[in-house]
């Protein structure tokens, strides 16, 4: 196939968007573009599944440029680079609580005020009491809140010293308000069935917008309980447990405690070109990081067998091996991303249902499989369209990066050496065009789904879309049935009232809706983890993957660094990342493409711009289709 | 002439007295909102008629209407009379749940939602802000 003058299309599938470039190309050479679209892609990327999305794109385009199918010569379908990506999670601490031996659930409308020490006793062994005991009621769920406060003052009356009340329900306010003496009560215990009785206990609430003192310090509860030095060392990790609560309850069990407990995650076997290591995963991401850097460039990563991280990476690698068709054995994970992050999970032996956060890890792998599958999907697209009324041809054009690089210095204002950044998906990827007019190319592992993956988890709200949702939105606080104060302070009126699901909510501004988000965690919290979860994996992988391409390694190297793909159309990533690289003296900003695509298109551009360069250079000679990469 | 100041309470108006009113009372008591609680002359309303007329009688714009069969719903002087915050069914624990989301609504803090979604007229999922 020799030059061709007349109408091309070049079209990018991607993970999740198909992109599309119509063009005309005159027996010059020049190239005038007509139309483009974005559609989603559908199957998964390299097989015949995208068909569909190929065909409707392409239609869509020469709908937009308003030329008909049959007068199209050729399609050129990107030479997708073969990489798949998986994430995988895993706690590494865990928090236990044994003999119920506290409780630190904070509930939000504890009463009364102060220190109270007593014998746990249930509510109904209340009249046994004598005149003079200290006494620290226990009562359980379901019972009248006038009921237990009559039987707490008739105790009163009779001279017992009730010190303190736990109550299973949420009636603490509702009981205090009945006494004739206040006296500090915790309430909404779930499990209060397994407060043990007969024990000393002491239940302490401070008044509103302050924290407890005394039993959150070892030396209060050395006072309290008569502790040794000996006893309070155990004892102390019960006080720091319960720093920062407005109510906490200790009750003194023969062996109770908490523990932050490792947990023993295993190891990971890291096989570089030349050599291995292993690294505890348990050690965080830092550790991981470095240990892959020093088995640079990495060809696979394999788990402790046994363990936690070994089942992680194993199930992993058989989620790979299933998508890409491929047996076990040819799945070579080629890059790991390790993010530290914290997870609020229920602590073991909580009576009340505390959550604290967990440190745990979050691995981004990459898998570099053995050809892409796209030669079959060109097949099917040409039988497609040749169906559809068209003549053209379909051809598997370049590399996917270098077209991408192609389509990025469309960009007005760019030069080589110039660095594209693809934003996408699954995965985060370079390539650098230098001055020569060589192209390097580089696939981190760690993109948009482990944002998404870490919002949710960060967040304990466990739900990707409305993570999603979070990632791709501004956050608003809903102060009234009829108006929203955004994260930026600006206020927003409805002339309709809100409905009741979003009142006093945290909700993300998705378009014409608001989403109300599953959280006790105030709007600056999700803020910050949304930010938090953008940095630690797209400037990272900024670094990282302009550190593997630039000349020497050396990124005062390199000028300028497009942006492009759907996380480049995020509203924070672009600055996250350009802020990042500005003391190395790089001009980032976010693509656009032919001056009027934005940071889309690239490779759907890079493809029709390659045709014609490649085809100028030798016009009388048939450009070959380019074989598949291994 | 001294101005009589009205205390801010949440208005409660009962049709007539019943457990219900009691589990409400209980759930503005214990989120520690003041109300004031009136049994009206059961003239049949319903608990959104009662529930908005008192919503206008509460300085602080909401108000609880209890009918005579327990009914509960919770109002706001702002919102259109036919649109309540929430209204229950008798299903047990309703009382006391809007007691809290009517307090709540003074307060500005998310409301408890309904334990199962058959029990309260109550949409969930997001919210469109433009007509459908």
């Amino acid at each position: 196939m020799g030059h061709i003058v007349g109408v091309v299309v070049g079209v990018d599938i991607g993970n999740s968007t198909t992109e599309a470039s119509a063009a005309r190309i005159s027996a010059d050479g020049t190239v005038t573009y007509l139309g483009s679209a974005l559609n989603a892609t559908t199957g998964v990327k390299g097989t015949v599944d995208n068909e569909d999305g190929v065909v409707a794109a392409v239609r869509e385009a020469l709908r937009d440029g308003g030329i008909p199918l049959d007068e199209v010569d050729a399609v050129f379908v990107n030479e997708a680079t073969p990489v798949i990506s998986g994430l995988a999670m895993e706690t590494i601490t865990e928090t236990i609580i044994t003999e119920s031996t506290m409780i630190g659930h904070d509930p939000r409308t504890p009463s009364g005020c102060g220190l109270g020490v007593g014998v746990t006793a249930g509510i109904d062994d209340l009249p046994d009491a004598a005149p003079g005991d200290a006494v620290v009621v226990v009562v359980p769920a379901g019972r009248d809140f006038e009921d237990v406060a009559n039987s707490i003052r008739a105790a009163q009356v009779r001279g017992v010293d009730v010190q303190a009340a736990i109550l299973g329900t949420d009636d603490a306010v509702l009981v205090v308000n009945r006494l004739d003496r206040p006296i500090p009560v915790v309430d909404e215990v779930a499990r209060v069935d397994a407060v043990p009785l007969g024990m000393a206990a002491a239940v302490e609430v401070a008044p509103p917008g302050r924290t407890v003192t005394t039993l959150s310090n070892a030396y209060g509860l050395a006072t309290v309980f008569a502790l040794d030095a000996d006893e309070t060392r155990i004892v102390s990790p019960v006080a720091r447990a319960l720093t920062g609560n407005r109510s906490a309850v200790v009750v003194r069990t023969p062996h109770g405690d908490v523990t932050d407990r490792a947990i023993p995650a295993g190891t990971l076997a890291l096989h570089g070109g030349s050599r291995r290591t292993t690294v505890d995963v348990g050690a965080g991401a830092v550790a991981i990081m470095e240990a892959i850097a020093r088995v640079a460039p990495l060809a696979d990563v394999s788990g402790e067998p046994g363990t936690n991280v070994g089942g992680m990476i194993a199930k992993v690698r058989e989620g790979m091996a299933e998508l890409s068709g491929h047996a076990l054995g040819d799945v070579h994970i080629r890059d790991l991303l390790a993010v530290d992050t914290t997870v609020p999970r229920e602590v073991r032996g909580g009576l009340a249902g505390e959550v604290t956060g967990e440190n745990a890890v979050a691995l981004a792998a990459m898998v570099r499989t053995r050809d892409s599958g796209m030669r079959r999907v060109a097949d099917a697209v040409a039988v497609a369209l040749a169906d559809a009324g068209g003549r053209a041809r379909v051809v598997v054009g370049g590399v996917e990066a270098e077209m991408a690089v192609r389509g990025a210095l469309t960009t007005p204002g760019t030069d080589t050496p110039l660095v594209v950044l693809d934003l996408g998906g699954g995965s985060t990827d370079a390539a650098l065009l230098e001055s020569s007019g060589a192209i390097h190319s580089v696939h981190m592992a760690g993109a948009g789904d482990l944002v998404t993956k870490l919002i949710s988890a960060e967040l304990g709200i466990d739900n990707l879309e409305v993570a999603e949702e979070i990632k791709r939105n501004p956050l608003a606080k809903v102060e009234s049935f009829f108006h929203i104060r955004l994260e930026n302070g600006t206020v927003q009126f409805f002339p309709e009232p809100l409905p009741p699901e979003v009142f006093g909510r945290v909700v993300t501004l998705s378009g014409d809706r608001l989403v109300p988000i599953p959280t006790r965690h105030g709007l600056d919290r999700v803020r910050v983890v949304r930010r938090s979860a953008k940095r630690r994996v797209f400037v990272v992988n900024a670094l990282r993957s302009l550190a593997a391409i630039s000349p020497h390694g050396n990124l005062r190297q390199i000028d300028f660094v497009v942006l492009i793909g759907g996380c480049a159309l995020d509203f924070e990533i672009p600055d996250l990342i350009t802020d990042a690289l500005a003391p190395y003296g790089i001009v980032c900003g976010t693509g656009n493409i032919r001056g009027t695509e934005g940071p889309r298109n690239a490779v759907a551009t890079g493809l029709v711009a390659a045709h014609v360069e490649l085809s100028a250079l030798a016009p009388d000679v048939p450009a070959p289709d380019v074989p598949a990469h291994a | 002439m001294r101005e009589r100041t009205v205390p801010p309470t949440v208005v409660v108006l009962c049709a007539a007295p019943t457990a219900s009113a009691r589990e409400v009372l209980a759930g503005i008591e214990e989120e520690g909102v003041p109300h004031s609680v009136h049994t009206v002359d059961g003239d049949g309303q319903d608990a959104v008629t009662l529930a908005h007329r008192a919503a206008r009688l509460s300085p602080l714009d909401v108000g609880v209407g209890v009918d005579e069969h327990g009914r509960v719903c919770v109002h706001h002087t702002k919102l259109p009379a036919a649109s309540p915050v929430e209204l229950s069914t008798r299903a047990p624990g309703e009382a006391r749940r809007l007691g809290h989301n009517a307090a709540r609504v003074v307060v500005g803090i998310p409301l408890k939602p309904p334990p199962d979604p058959r029990t309260s007229v109550h949409n969930t999922g997001p919210y469109n802000t433009k007509g459908e």
